[in-house]
């Protein structure tokens, strides 16, 4: 009988791999989650046949594919599946606040055509310059919209205050699921919302009659331009005064100068697209373009300055602002220029289409030639990379919050159904 | 149907060399062109507006959107050649007073005083007016609050373009539009008569020019420009006591002006001509127009600067050419009453050095008549900005 000897170097393997088995954290067997699914996209381009991912304390244990799970844990398991990382709006309309409003809007061609449309987000109206507003106490985490966004995938979105301001807020980032705003929010007060174009112009009053006492500035976007560059010169001429001396709107501003924090630019048309370029090389500010339909014009500009942009909705009825049929094609095709270029997007939905058409808004891109590897960085990682949230959510890693989706198919395919839905530690199904 | 391997290689090889000789060609003659293109305008009567005066069958050579040459009866064989044998070339037209892109766009009637706006930000260069500009010969307008404020903003003066991504500016900031029209008298706010205005208004230049220890108000931020001479007023004003009040407004605050509308222009003549004052006419919103036309004339004859002007979309871009067409019946040359809407606007908006008349080095702006473009027979061929066919 020959001895077998053992080659050292397996020797030292095993040892390590006995040894990590022993060393390795004792994990409990009732607050952890482990799940099994056919193929994993981790949304950062990876992806993970037979994937294992371990869950503890609704964050990201362990990615792989073999994990001693403790005797009696419940492994779930999607055998022919497809998880990803949970879709986040990078800008999202909803209903997040039980009373909505009806204003009076007007059509881009024809101003004296008015219409009745539904607000829901929160408007201060006292001025156009609210910049320190924060809509994260307005928020009522049971609204129906919530569980519209989570049924359909969307675990995280963007929220902010509405479009009636110049300077309308700070946004926030939240879980589409949770107990209080609090405990949902990801990051608060991430980006100031701006609102270009003639939108600010509603409810000021004047507008073609004659003006009366409520009649304020802006009118139209040369009011909506000098209140933009107002806000901005002013704090410039206060450049010698330290911070202590400031008002927190102030401080904002100086934040903004700084580049400490982003401006979020709403600019649907090319004309406020050109005006946004134009104030980022007048004040070199840092900023993310917003609704951004018309943004194929300016791909160039775009990528010089490092802009990214989120874009959308094409899902919405036709004519309702300036769409006319030129301008379908490009804008339908602005995804796979923005993703040949290589510019930062993301998606988004309006007051117009729903939430649950955020998926949808990334099929159709797909459909019409983007790659799939593009739509799902667009919908994760690229979204939360936009948004300052990169750290904790967007990709499927160690570390990371466990928002997970988990499709019975490829997730492109309309076919494909969403089994589950995972926001931190809660295991929801989107189908009761 | 496609050709044999070797058949293909052959053709990489003629599109290799090709290419190659086009380079060197581009390289050895385009000297800091755009594209390495240069554009010869060929066999046409030009109207230069400028010292040469009027030239036929000349040449023009354009390099990287600029007059390079304009060279009498000979070819320039790097050139791609564009043939207007028998035909006329005047310069691009100059609107030094529109309202391009709508009436409610440039008009914050919030406030009165609105110094502090700028008229770029309400541009849009997809609107139906650039079109109707365009082809009207129009290349660049001056673009202007509207008269209903008492002080409306600053205008700013662009090279009209269809293409957003192609906005050109001359100035950002041009002049400073301040109305005595009657549009800006109201009942309900001040000032509701003419007086009010001029007192209103000269209580915001002396406010503006010695600040002391007021704060600076953004508003007037306009105003404070035009104190310190940064910028100059481009006053509306039409009927004769409006007039009278714009120049004795002018002499008092010791200011050089352009005074835009001016319907009873004809009842002042030397006085014009001493304070340096010049004339924008917007001639097809009057009356009479025969009358402006006349007067007009012996205005010019005095030494007057005047230039018409459309008020676009209130009044039509093809009254430019229409109104040196009624000036010319008046008995002004051709050349003269043709300057009154290329060079004239361009000396008044002070960008003549741009625009204006074709000469050397300067932007490759012209209009192709069929004929004589003050015979209402001819009719516009193209229209070029910077080299570039706009309209057809």
């Amino acid at each position: 009988m020959v001895k077998r000897k053992f080659n050292p170097a397996f020797k030292s393997i095993l040892f390590l791999i006995l040894a990590g088995g022993f060393l390795m954290p004792p994990v409990r067997a009732d607050d952890v989650i482990a799940l099994k699914v056919g193929t994993l996209l981790k949304g950062n381009g990876e992806a993970l046949k037979n994937a294992m991912i371990i869950i503890k304390d609704g964050k990201i244990e362990f990615v792989g594919v073999n994990y001693p799970v403790p005797k009696g844990t419940n492994i779930l398991e999607f055998k022919e599946s497809v998880a990803t990382p949970g879709f986040i709006a990078a800008n999202a309309y909803l209903h997040i606040s039980p009373e909505t409003k009806e204003v009076f809007t007007y059509s881009r061609e024809d101003i004296y055509e008015y219409r009745i449309e539904k607000i829901p987000a929160l408007n201060e109206e006292r001025s156009e310059t609210t910049p320190e507003m924060n809509l994260l106490y307005s928020i009522d985490p049971h609204s129906e919209d919530f569980a519209r966004a989570w049924r359909s995938g969307v675990t995280c979105v963007y929220l902010a205050p509405g479009n009636l301001n110049v300077y309308n807020g700070t946004g926030t980032v939240l879980k589409t699921w949770g107990q209080s705003p609090q405990n949902m929010a990801v990051r608060n007060m991430v980006q100031i919302k701006v609102t270009l174009g003639e939108e600010p112009a509603v409810g000021t009053g004047g507008r073609g009659s004659d003006p009366d006492l409520h009649t304020r500035r802006p009118q139209n976007r040369m009011g909506v331009d000098s209140i933009f560059r107002q806000a901005l010169i002013d704090l410039q001429n206060k450049s010698e005064l330290p911070d202590s001396q400031l008002n927190p709107q102030e401080l904002l501003f100086r934040k903004v100068l700084r580049g400490e924090i982003p401006l979020r630019i709403r600019a649907r048309s090319y004309v406020d697209i050109k005006a946004a370029l134009r104030y980022g090389e007048e004040f070199g500010f840092k900023w993310i373009l917003e609704e951004g339909v018309d943004a194929y014009k300016y791909l160039d500009d775009l990528k010089n300055k490092n802009v990214p942009v989120i874009y959308g909705p094409v899902y919405r009825p036709k004519g309702r602002f300036d769409f006319n049929s030129e301008n379908d094609f490009y804008r339908a095709q602005t995804p796979i220029l923005l993703a040949k270029k290589g510019i930062l997007f993301a998606f988004q939905n309006d007051s117009r289409s729903p939430i649950s058409a955020l998926r949808d808004e990334a099929i159709y891109a797909v459909k019409l030639g983007l790659d799939e590897e593009s739509a799902l960085k667009a919908l994760t990682f690229h979204a939360a990379k936009i948004l300052g949230v990169e750290d904790r959510i967007g990709t499927v890693e160690k570390g990371k919050d466990a928002d997970l989706l988990i499709f019975s198919g490829d997730p492109f395919s309309p076919s494909s159904r969403l089994e589950k839905v995972l926001i931190n530690n809660k295991i929801l199904d989107p189908n009761k | 149907m496609y050709g044999t391997a070797k058949m293909r290689k052959t053709r990489l090889e003629i599109f290799l060399y090709s290419s190659l000789v086009i380079s060197l060609f581009a390289a050895l003659f385009a000297g800091g062109a755009e594209k390495g293109e240069a554009l010869l305008i060929k066999g046409a009567k030009i109207y230069t507006m400028g010292p040469q005066g009027i030239l036929s069958g000349a040449n023009l050579l354009i390099e990287g959107g600029k007059i390079k040459k304009i060279i009498e009866g000979q070819d320039w064989p790097q050139a791609q050649v564009v043939d207007y044998s028998g035909k006329c070339i005047i310069p691009g037209l100059v609107d030094a007073h529109t309202y391009i892109s709508g009436y409610y766009r440039l008009l914050e009637n919030s406030q009165v005083v609105t110094s502090d706006l700028v008229a770029l930000a309400a541009f849009d260069p997809l609107s139906p007016e650039v079109d109707e500009a365009l082809a009207a010969g129009i290349t660049t307008a001056n673009l202007c609050p509207r008269n209903e404020n008492l002080v409306g903003g600053i205008t700013s003066i662009l090279k009209l373009s269809k293409d957003p991504r192609n906005l050109f500016l001359l100035k950002k900031e041009g002049f400073l539009k301040i109305s005595f029209a009657k549009d800006v008298e109201r009942d309900d706010r001040a000032p509701t008569s003419l007086m009010g205005a001029k007192e209103m208004l000269d209580e915001l230049m002396k406010n503006g020019g010695n600040q002391g220890d007021r704060k600076e108000i953004f508003q007037e931020r306009g105003i404070l420009k035009l104190a310190k001479g940064e910028l100059q007023p481009l006053i509306a004003a039409s009927n004769y006591e409006e007039i009278n009040t714009a120049l004795q407004w002018l002499s008092d605050w010791k200011k050089k002006g352009v005074i835009v509308g001016g319907e009873e222009v004809y009842r002042f003549g030397e006085e014009l001509h001493q304070k340096e004052v010049s004339i924008l006419l917007s001639p097809f919103l009057f009356g009479y127009p025969d009358r402006i036309f006349e007067k007009a004339s012996s205005l010019l004859k005095l030494g007057v600067k005047i230039a018409f002007v459309s008020n676009l979309p209130e009044g039509e871009a093809s009254g430019l050419r229409t109104s040196a067409l009624l000036l010319y019946h008046q008995g002004i040359p051709q050349e003269e009453a043709l300057k009154t809407i290329t060079l004239y606007p361009a000396q008044i908006l002070g960008v003549e050095s741009v625009v204006g008349s074709l000469e050397e080095g300067k932007d490759a702006d012209f209009v192709v008549f069929s004929g004589e473009p003050l015979d209402l027979s001819s009719k516009i061929l193209a229209v070029y900005s910077s080299g570039h066919l706009v309209s057809k």
